[in-house]
């Protein structure tokens, strides 16, 4: 069974969100990682960009398969980690911490409605 | 689903198993597709390919036989050696491709696709008159062991049987006492061995080989792999209506013989008068080009991908595509249409990567 941690919240397209206040940091998890594989390529072209809640926000690309990348919140996307974009592989060695991939900040926090608990979460995958 | 005799081994490994032609086949193990490609580029690696077709041909007139069905010159290929050839029948469609083993004048091994096996299997049988044809597919496991180490790592094992085993040649050698059919061949661009053995065996052979620490590795690398050494692959550089001439494959013509079934095409204009030709191309953008994504330059289609995939040895995405021969210029930059956007790639010739000797 994939790692699922017990502090974050999930969408049912294998999103993470971590939330601080208004701010809300987005990852793939580990189960939507093992399934792609070794990833080779993270695109994000929404800087800067309010995006309704379920939005593509960018692309993830591995070996095998290419998967949309959705916004589990409604926000403006505020950072991007660059770090990530150099070194796509961060994603398979660690998806929680050093593989996040961008931070919204909120801009409706009644979505979270709408997202999976970590129990949820475990049932589906 | 059909299974290989390796599949509890794959299912111990935790494999992640995927339908190949109908087989559950390890795709990748947990190291993961980039690592495995690794391991054959640096030190080896074996895959499981006992899904791949292999059918013996048998009897007085096997040579005869062969140099019916196929375009190879049987006065050419000497006893325990392969070649590499197409299988194409009176329709001048192009069946499989495959390697042929001369065991000796009269009997012939056949390594067929997996996914074509049924298919040249009934062609070879309505052709007969003269010979046996024995499927040997279900009775017999077949690992590829390949990398710069595969030959040390069997001599090693094999009390240094295949010291002596040019390329694309063949032995039966004996490893603990297990009989072992070993050529030197490979689908990988490094040097190696694929080995054929009884069922019986085929747990024992594994572990051998594992504890000489050659790493399992899935179909995800050898199809990476596999692309970056140029090599076709039925379904995608060849397809049924493919020129050999235009796919790069007009050396396996070889056969002057008027008994090969095609004579007259393979001697034909039609054949020599190709108008595509297969090409590497870089991709200089990010993101990956995969099959039948479109090839343009301006706003015009010269092409489609084959085969797409990233190449940790580049460092970018590669890919083979097939174009209009009249735009095959090295160097020239051609734009391929990935889903709604355009990635810029640079044509280059095959193969991408060429092992040290």
């Amino acid at each position: 069974m994939s790692d699922v941690p017990n502090n974050l919240k999930y969408s049912k397209d294998h999103e993470w969100v971590q939330i601080n206040d208004n701010i809300a940091t987005v990852g793939i998890t580990l189960h939507a990682a093992e399934s792609l594989g070794d990833i080779v390529y993270v695109d994000v072209n929404s800087k800067d960009k309010e995006l309704k809640q379920f939005d593509k926000f960018g692309e993830i690309e591995s070996v095998k398969a290419v998967s949309d990348l959705y916004v589990p919140l409604s926000g403006k996307v505020i950072d991007i980690n660059e770090a990530l974009l150099n070194n796509p592989e961060f994603v398979n060695e660690d998806c929680y911490e050093k593989g996040w991939i961008i931070k919204l900040e909120i801009t409706n926090k009644s979505d979270l409605d709408q997202l999976l608990d970590p129990e949820e979460y475990k049932k589906i995958i | 689903m059909k299974k290989t005799i390796f599949y509890n081994k794959h299912k111990n490994l935790q494999a992640k198993l995927v339908d190949f032609a109908g087989w559950e086949m390890p795709i990748n193990y947990p190291a993961g597709i980039i690592k495995e490609s690794g391991f054959v580029r640096n030190s080896c690696g074996m895959f499981d390919v006992s899904h791949m077709g292999r059918v013996e041909i048998k009897g007085k007139y096997a040579t005869k036989f062969i140099e019916k069905i196929l375009p190879i010159d049987v006065n050419k290929i000497k006893t325990s050696a392969a070649k590499y050839t197409l299988l194409i029948n009176e329709k001048k469609e192009i069946l499989d491709d495959l390697i042929v083993y001369k065991i000796s004048e009269e009997q012939y091994l056949l390594v067929i696709n997996a996914s074509n096996t049924s298919e040249d299997l009934k062609w070879i049988t309505k052709n007969n008159k003269e010979v046996e044809i024995l499927n040997i597919t279900d009775n017999t496991g077949m690992l590829a062991i390949q990398g710069p180490e595969a030959i040390n790592k069997i001599n090693l094992l094999s009390n240094n049987a295949i010291n002596d085993l040019g390329r694309y040649k063949y032995k039966d050698i004996e490893i603990n006492e297990i009989p072992i059919f070993v050529a030197r061949t490979g689908y990988t661009g490094e040097d190696g061995v694929e080995i054929i053995f009884d069922n019986n065996h085929a747990e024992k052979i594994w572990d051998l080989l594992s504890e000489k620490n050659i790493e399992p590795c899935g179909l995800g690398s050898r199809d990476l792999l596999r692309i970056e050494a140029g090599l076709h692959l039925y379904g995608h550089e060849i397809n049924k209506n493919s020129n050999p001439i235009d796919i790069g494959l007009g050396r396996v013509l070889e056969s002057k013989s008027t008994s090969y079934i095609n004579h007259e095409y393979i001697t034909s204009y039609d054949i020599k008068s190709g108008s595509q030709s297969l090409v590497g191309l870089i991709i200089n953008d990010r993101g990956i080009a995969r099959e039948g994504n479109d090839i343009y330059i301006d706003d015009k289609i010269i092409g489609k991908i084959t085969s797409g995939t990233h190449s940790p040895r580049i460092k970018s995405a590669i890919a083979i595509g097939k174009i209009d021969k009249n735009f095959n210029n090295i160097e020239n930059t051609v734009k391929i249409k990935v889903r709604e956007k355009f990635l810029e790639a640079k044509i280059v010739k095959l193969p991408f990567y060429r092992r040290k000797k």
